[in-house]
């Protein structure tokens, strides 16, 4: 779905979405350890922290907001999805150990890559004799990645592990609404139902369908009802 | 007002992802001046990036919102720790960029105050304590060596502390075998190799992690080789880790492996109980975690793999009861560890050890549970027996029935047998060290 419908206004081409923060996170089952990174950005502490969960969990999400917070706290901090940095040279975390706060994001994609696995073991030592925070998140708890080295798995597993509870259809409806408050709209009941009902029902989809539909009836100038969403549902289809 | 960087950054969180953002952007440090806007960026590759993919954009930014006056923008790699602007790097004689400096890179955090000994390691322990006070004379290389996290790296640390303590003027460096074999590369590259070797070969003392990284890396091997007899022919100190014994290294030149046994070869091995509990509670004290002896006594029993993991058990309990501002009892810690142990709990059971077991030596679990008795069925079998006697709860009676029926009596002959061999043959005390930490996970 795009906004240039030629009979729709364009809408304003700026981020509604203040990006990834902790206070936009809803963290219901899984507060310990999102406060725990919270407090780690805030002002460091841990030499390591992981965070482990399937896909949509917020993982990234955290990540992100842990690095901003950091930033806003004159604390130095580095994001590396290691989705995207595997397919660069390892050289691209050298001198990382000058951060105060290291996040690496989907960890086992380095697993089976040697240079990779043995630059991210060089700069987890020496972020911690520095007294940086090395963070780590991974669809599995450290010690459960297969083909990790395992001097790399346990430094992973060094600090406290959280794994990040998947959230319940209703926990979804309500992240859902609140992150269409934040986007300046009320999502009614009934549609965010809908929505989980047509939809994939990871946060991923779910989020990008809602930005997607914020669009359109901003495009169209019309509010998200139910019927408004199920028209525009089916037009994807 | 907000400096110009912040301004700039600002609007790029109008035009860029917020993974651009945290991943080249807001990482970079800037420094201005009435003239200068200068971002430095940690490394090379980091600045090629973001000149190739962001630098015109900033640049206009900068001209932008700099009304007043225009500044130029300079994008190069440093820290920002230095307080002048960096200097050049130093030029060799050849006219190359000099080797990087092997800094001490000790942490001062590992000393021999805060390593817990027990059976497992007094062995390493007291032959640290004689180098550090005795260096280059005492045991000439020490060659610690055991599995991850049981101490190897705090040990030598502590070894590289106490020297410097001593002999203030004592030049000592810890380096990782990767950060060597890197070092060695660019020395390599930048046409500097002697500079590489003076650096080297002019330490009091050389603390070099994992050597099990430069199997394979031949090149590094040799320059390690000839490095390592310098040092020693000097009397200068060398302490060596690796993951297992030296001999057992493949893809490690017979004479470095020679070399290696001229000193001391020390074991760590995993802790017993008593030492995992006495590691918690020492940990709990510094940290000013009220940790109970049962707590501890607990935590200890269910995670035997590693120090480390023990760490990170106890950082986390520490962490839920700062947060839910509740004490540490048992019972809020298994809450709080729930998912570990359920792990444990789900990979622990007689069925998963016999299919882990046989996996790893490739054979069938119908041929393990049958009465075939050639080694190489019988041998994965003393071993899940022995895997099962240390990991569940089960009576012996019970291991031998989901044996194929076997006798208990069988059961204790196995575990006999898995205790002897992992003292004589340490190949198959690292397959048993494995299978124990696939299955504790």
């Amino acid at each position: 779905m795009t906004a240039g419908n030629a009979t729709g206004q364009l809408p304003l081409p700026i981020s509604l979405d203040q990006g990834a923060t902790f206070e936009n996170f809803y963290a219901v089952s899984n507060q310990a350890g999102v406060e725990a990174l919270a407090v780690l950005a805030r002002r460091g502490g841990e030499r390591a922290l992981f965070l482990w969960g399937g896909d949509g969990r917020g993982k990234s999400h955290l990540l992100q907001a842990a690095c901003r917070l950091a930033d806003v706290n004159n604390r130095r901090a580095i994001y590396l999805p290691m989705s995207q940095a595997v397919l660069l040279d390892p050289q691209v975390v050298e001198n990382l150990d000058s951060y105060a706060l290291v996040c690496v994001d989907d960890v086992q994609r380095v697993a089976g890559i040697e240079p990779w696995q043995e630059a991210l073991l060089t700069l987890f030592d020496a972020l911690s004799a520095r007294g940086g925070s090395f963070v780590a998140t991974a669809r599995t708890a450290p010690t459960a990645i297969k083909r990790l080295l395992p001097d790399l798995a346990s430094r992973l597993a060094w600090g406290p592990v959280f794994q990040l509870a998947p959230l319940t259809d209703e926990e979804k409806i309500i992240a859902l609404k609140q992150r269409a408050l934040r986007r300046g709209f009320e999502l009614p009941n009934d549609a965010a139902q809908f929505l989980l009902k047509r939809q994939q029902r990871d946060m991923h989809t779910l989020c990008s369908t809602l930005d997607a539909l914020d669009t359109a009836s901003l495009a169209a100038q019309r509010k998200l009802t139910l019927p408004f969403v199920k028209s525009l549902l089916d037009k994807r289809v | 007002m907000a400096s110009l960087w912040t301004r700039c950054v600002d609007h790029l969180e109008h035009e860029l992802t917020e993974q651009e953002l945290n991943t080249w952007i807001r990482p970079l440090h800037a420094l201005e001046d009435a003239h200068t806007l200068r971002l430095l960026a940690p490394n090379r590759f980091v600045m090629d990036w973001v000149r190739d993919r962001f630098l015109p954009r900033i640049s206009n930014l900068a001209r932008e919102l700099a009304k007043d006056r225009e500044r130029r923008v300079l994008l190069e790699v440093g820290t920002g720790r230095e307080e002048a602007p960096a200097p050049p790097p130093p030029q060799t004689a050849t006219g190359g960029i000099a080797a990087p400096t092997p800094g001490s890179g000790l942490n001062p955090l590992y000393t021999f105050e805060t390593f817990v000994e027990g059976k497992s390691n007094q062995f390493a322990l007291a032959a640290a304590r004689q180098v550090a006070e005795n260096p280059g004379r005492a045991y000439n290389p020490l060659f610690i060596y055991g599995g991850v996290g049981l101490g190897k790296t705090h040990l030598m640390h502590s070894v590289g502390e106490l020297i410097q303590q001593h002999i203030p003027r004592a030049r000592v460096a810890y380096v990782h075998s990767e950060r060597f074999v890197n070092d060695m590369v660019r020395a390599l590259q930048h046409n500097s190799i002697n500079e590489f070797k003076r650096q080297y070969r002019t330490l009091d003392a050389l603390l070099i992690d994992d050597i099990q990284f430069f199997v394979g890396k031949e090149r590094s091997q040799e320059e390690f080789f000839h490095t390592f007899n310098a040092l020693l022919e000097g009397q200068q100190q060398v302490i060596l880790t690796c993951d297992r014994y030296p001999k057992e290294v493949e893809g490690l030149e017979e004479r470095l492996k020679s070399r290696f046994g001229w000193g001391l070869t020390v074991p760590i091995e995993p802790p017993e109980l008593e030492t995992r509990v006495a590691i918690l509670m020492k940990k709990a004290t510094m940290e000013n975690v009220a940790l109970p002896n049962e707590v501890a006594f607990f935590i200890a029993q269910r995670i035997s793999s590693n120090i480390r993991e023990l760490e990170g058990a106890l950082r986390r309990v520490a962490a839920n009861a700062q947060f839910t501002g509740q004490p540490v009892t048992l019972e809020s810690t298994k809450e709080w560890l729930k998912d570990i142990l359920a792990r444990q709990d789900r990979l622990v059971t007689l069925d998963n050890i016999q299919k882990t077991v046989a996996d790893y030596f490739h054979v069938r679990v119908g041929d393990m549970l049958s009465k075939k008795r050639s080694r190489s069925i019988a041998r994965p079998r003393q071993i899940a027996m022995g895997i099962a006697k240390e990991l569940t709860t089960h009576s012996l009676p019970e291991i031998g029935d989901a044996f194929g029926g076997r006798d208990h009596t069988t059961v204790i002959h196995a575990c006999r047998k898995v205790q002897e061999l992992r003292g004589l043959d340490p190949r198959f005390d690292e397959d048993y060290l494995t299978l124990v930490r696939t299955l504790t996970g």
